[in-house]
């Protein structure tokens, strides 16, 4: 073999020109696919990823929706019950202002109606408010009044049966029913209690429209878009007690 | 490659194998880099069109049927906020109603009780406190008959929680005896 002659710096550098030239298209070409994967290819697959989580998104939204919808279809069909209990819960303890004066005639005329002289009569007025109760809006309040009514026994006793069985929702707080030394009447010292809500302030509900006559709103810490209103569970307990009282009763 | 050999007259030195090869192997490299920009704008287009199908019609689609549920969940607002209404309101009651019973009904039950048992007790005193419990005060002749009373209390089933708060003799020397009883009921209306 012939011996191999010494490359020169100028030779080699010839020879890299030569190379870059000789591959510069397919060298072009892998340039032009990588920018056109990296610009263009990567961009649209990101967007199309973006665009199933959105269906994912969607889909996931339509089911919960589909839910609340089957909810408050069922709430639309017991609306007339629903309308009921509120129409005698309003008349328990209705929405209206402090109505201390009409409790105290209805008062006096059971007393009259059972022959009972009532002594004393003095009233109030206090806020009450569930320990765990998350909203503010409405407020029940606690109208109490203490009587000190006398007469016979048997007469005292139909007052308290007749303020219980009467229409008007009045609760036997306190009661101390005693006999008097010098006479046969009783002594009957009664604190009497009538409920009523008040609305605080009104806040606009979620489409910026007054939530109306009822002044219910929602829990002061929750976000409309968070709270469906359908999912609060009424106290199983007061619907049963207006059944029995009330619906069923009449 | 086929390669055109009609003339042998070339002024230009001939090309070595070795060149001839590499131009060969370029050639097949140019080929397979059409083929790669090819492949890519397919895909590009490919992807694109999938894309524009994806948000043209799917995303479109459930978008639509999200804006319906919307609606038909507004239209549902009245429901909605009456539901909440009783529940405010149910909540705000829930301590009340239990309060709401009828004395008669248990003014009654004691009499009842005392008149079959013990009928030497003479009730002078009902009172009802705000827990809900009801104390009686009576006054007797005999001791026994407290025990007589509180064991009948014990047997029915409509009085618990019974408790004998005190038992003293009267001060006024007629040798009667004055008991407190403490007790709750469950008496309903029939």
């Amino acid at each position: 073999m012939p011996p191999k002659s010494k490359i020169t710096t100028k030779e080699l550098y010839q020879q890299y020109i030569f190379m870059f030239r000789f591959y510069f298209f397919p060298i072009f070409i892998l340039a032009v696919f990588l920018l056109v994967g990296i610009f263009a290819v990567y961009p649209s697959v990101t967007t199309l990823f973006d665009n199933f989580s959105k269906v994912d998104e969607l889909k996931l939204n339509s089911e919960k929706k589909q839910e609340r919808i089957s909810k408050l279809e069922a709430l639309r069909e017991g609306s007339g019950k629903t309308q009921e209990y509120l129409s005698y819960i309003n008349r328990i303890a209705p929405i209206e202002k402090t109505r201390v004066t009409d409790f105290q005639g209805s008062i006096s005329k059971i007393s009259q109606q059972n022959n009972l002289e009532i002594k004393s009569a003095r009233g109030g007025e206090e806020i009450i408010q569930e320990e765990n109760s998350t909203d503010t809006s409405t407020l029940l309040v606690e109208v109490p009044m203490h009587f000190s009514i006398t007469g016979p026994f048997q007469n005292l006793k139909n007052f308290l049966s007749d303020i219980y069985k009467g229409d008007d929702f009045i609760i036997i707080e306190e009661m101390e029913l005693s006999k008097e030394d010098s006479s046969s009447d009783w002594t009957m010292q009664i604190t009497l209690v009538k409920y009523q809500f008040i609305s605080q302030e009104k806040i606009p509900d979620e489409s910026g429209v007054d939530p109306g006559s009822s002044g219910d709103q929602l829990p002061e810490e929750a976000n409309p878009e968070e709270v469906n209103l359908e999912d609060f569970i009424p106290n199983q307990d007061v619907l049963k007690f207006l059944d029995e009282k009330y619906i069923n009763a009449e | 490659m086929a390669r055109f050999k009609g003339f042998q007259f070339n002024l230009l030195p001939p090309k070595s194998k070795e060149l001839v090869k590499k131009e060969d192997k370029r050639s097949f490299s140019m080929l397979y880099a059409a083929l790669l920009i090819f492949t890519i704008v397919a895909l590009w287009l490919g992807v694109n069109l999938v894309n524009a199908y994806v948000d043209s019609n799917i995303v479109t689609r459930w978008e639509k049927t999200n804006r319906d549920e919307d609606a038909q969940i507004v239209s549902y607002q009245s429901e909605a906020e009456d539901n909440y209404e009783l529940y405010v309101k149910s909540q705000g009651l829930s301590g009340v109603v239990t309060k709401h019973t009828d004395p008669d009904l248990v003014f009654n039950l004691i009499d009842l009780r005392i008149k079959e048992s013990t009928p030497g007790v003479n009730i002078v005193a009902y009172s009802r406190n705000s827990s809900g419990h009801y104390q009686i005060t009576g006054t007797t002749k005999k001791q026994q008959d407290v025990a007589t009373l509180i064991n009948d209390f014990l047997d029915d089933e409509n009085i618990k929680d019974i408790t004998l708060l005190s038992l003293k003799a009267s001060t006024e020397g007629n040798s009667e005896f004055i008991l407190d009883i403490e007790l709750s009921t469950n008496a309903t209306e029939e």
